[in-house]
């Protein structure tokens, strides 16, 4: 029966066919579409919303905030302009229409190179050569900073200057490369492979200075894009001027709008990261410091403790209690009872006599236990002291750290035994120096002092 | 991470574990012979670190194919625009 029935969509269903059949087929995704600018609008949210024509149609397009003032090569969106636009198309559900979301907007007479440019793009985007998680951070403190540009000419001066600025003792290595004309793209290519090659190379800049969108197009071919893209390290595009944008820039790592911004990205100033490690340096003295000040506290607290100072005092309680037992022992005179009531039966007085004999062996058992007590307790104060003697040994052993800052050294032969005595020592062996900060290598001149034995 | 292989750890490797260290220090966790332990290690690493900080050798080298095609390094001497002023030019 459900032959007969006819298959009725919803409104919403046959949207949503549309919808899936318009979006994900493909077809209209990253597409380029040429018309003219109508009806500009820019909601208060910073999205536009626009209409493109030609002597036939008419698209709906929106332009969202997000996609604007990118690094894209967009302008200014104004009636009547004659414009190609990137984007894809999508369905708007509650309205039911179709809308062209525009991600760029060139003007309609730009060259030829800017739209292949664009075209490889929307390939190598597609390819996913731009996504954000290939972006991999710079290193922290680089070993040898790779260059690729032109040895004449300002770029890698510029590089230099600041680099050295920043880090003094810094090591750069230059793979020359031409950036601009015909062999520029391959000249690129080869410099990268060179500098990809050298095991010590940990991060690269590459770039050149600005120029019209022509003289930057090697930065736009696939194979240099493609090359920087396959970095083994942290690469860092610098091309032209802050307005400038290239795919290089997209599959470089980090952009930076100028070579000089360039080296500040990656070389790191040498005396920020001397001080980062003196300042976590100082805090571990500092805590160690704390430390060890409030364990001595607590062993001068202990050493001073009643107990260490008096040690009778933990005995002479037990020894009062044990007197008092033995007294009431005595007063209850199991003996006495015995000896002096012999109307008590026979049974009655032996009874007496082995509870006196209990008493005895009882009263010679605590003698004994006072006694033990005595010698145990002597003993734990004993180790306790030895202890305490023991911590403070380890704790005065750390003071050279000190005796270094107050001015003292600590002279080691190469093989690296303190040397107290001018007798340890040859003319003109060469001796290490310590110092609270850092060590010097010194020559022996003269020994003066002890004679050798 | 135990006891570092002192000489073959990069700045990035033993300052993070310097700050580690600090972080443990300061945390009071270590008992006194943890601390002392860790103190030492401490003052190794920041040690290590300023060894890595000195030790480049303000190079500036180029990349030269030979005709061989093998690939050498040379020392790089900027060439000065003459102009332009050169003063901020270390060398």
């Amino acid at each position: 029966m459900s032959l007969f029935e006819p298959k009725i969509l919803s409104v919403s269903e046959l949207t949503k066919l549309i919808k899936q059949e318009l979006e994900l087929s493909g077809q209209f995704k990253d597409i380029l579409v040429r018309g003219e600018i109508s009806g500009v609008t820019k909601s208060s949210a910073g999205h536009y919303y626009f209409t493109l024509k030609d002597e036939k149609s008419v698209v709906p397009c929106v332009l969202f905030r997000r996609y604007w003032g990118r690094e894209t090569l967009s302008v200014e969106l104004k009636h009547g302009m004659k414009v190609i636009v990137s984007g894809s198309l999508t369905v708007y559900e509650p309205g039911g229409k179709y809308q062209l979301k525009v991600e760029e907007v060139f003007p309609e007479g730009l060259g030829r190179l800017h739209l292949l440019a664009e075209e490889l793009k929307q390939r190598l985007k597609a390819e996913g050569l731009f996504d954000e998680e290939r972006k991999r951070p710079l290193p922290p403190h680089p070993r040898k900073l790779g260059v690729v540009t032109s040895p004449s000419g300002a770029v890698i001066r510029d590089i230099v200057t600041v680099a050295r600025r920043r880090y003094p003792n810094i090591e750069i290595l230059l793979s020359p490369a031409l950036v601009q004309g015909s062999q520029a793209p391959a000249s690129i290519v080869r410099a990268l492979a060179d500098l990809y090659a050298q095991p010590d190379v940990d991060v690269i800049i590459v770039g050149r200075g600005g120029g019209s969108f022509e003289e930057l197009n090697a930065f736009n071919q696939e194979e240099v894009v493609r090359a920087i893209a396959a970095s083994p390290v942290p690469i860092v595009s610098a091309v032209g001027h802050e307005t400038d944008f290239t795919l290089a820039d997209l599959a470089a790592d980090k952009r930076a709008p100028t070579p000089s911004a360039a080296a500040e990205l990656v070389v790191p100033r040498r005396d920020e990261l001397c001080q980062r490690v003196d300042v976590l340096r100082e805090r571990a003295e500092v805590t160690m410091l704390r430390l060890l000040q409030n364990l001595r506290a607590n062993l001068t607290r202990l050493r001073t403790h009643t107990y260490f100072s008096n040690p009778r005092l933990l005995i002479e309680g037990k020894i009062q209690q044990c007197d008092e037992i033995t007294a009431k022992l005595w007063q209850l005179g199991p003996a006495k009872l015995a000896k002096n009531r012999p109307e008590l039966s026979l049974t009655q007085r032996r009874l007496a006599l082995a509870v006196a004999g209990l008493v005895r062996t009882a009263r010679q058992e605590i003698q004994y236990k006072k006694q033990s007590l005595r010698i145990s307790i002597t003993r734990m104060i004993e180790r306790a002291r030895a202890a305490g003697e023991n911590q403070a040994g380890r704790l005065d052993a750390l003071s050279p750290l000190k005796t270094l800052a107050r001015g003292y050294s600590v002279c080691q032969n190469q093989a690296g035994r303190v040397v107290t005595t001018s007798s340890q020592v040859e003319l003109g062996e060469d001796l290490r120096v310590r110092l609270a900060r850092g060590e010097l290598g010194v020559k022996v001149m003269e020994i003066k002092g002890e004679e050798k034995p | 991470m135990s006891a570092p292989k002192s000489n073959k750890l990069t700045y990035e490797e033993a300052f993070s574990r310097l700050e580690e260290i600090v972080r443990k220090l300061e945390s009071g966790e270590a008992g006194l012979d943890e601390s002392l332990r860790l103190f030492e290690e401490g003052i190794k690493l920041s040690r290590i670190c300023n060894e890595r900080l000195n030790e480049a050798e303000a190079r500036i080298e180029k990349l030269v194919r030979q005709a061989d095609g093998e690939i050498t390094r040379e020392p790089f001497v900027i060439e000065t625009e003459e102009d332009e002023c050169d003063d901020e030019l270390p060398f």
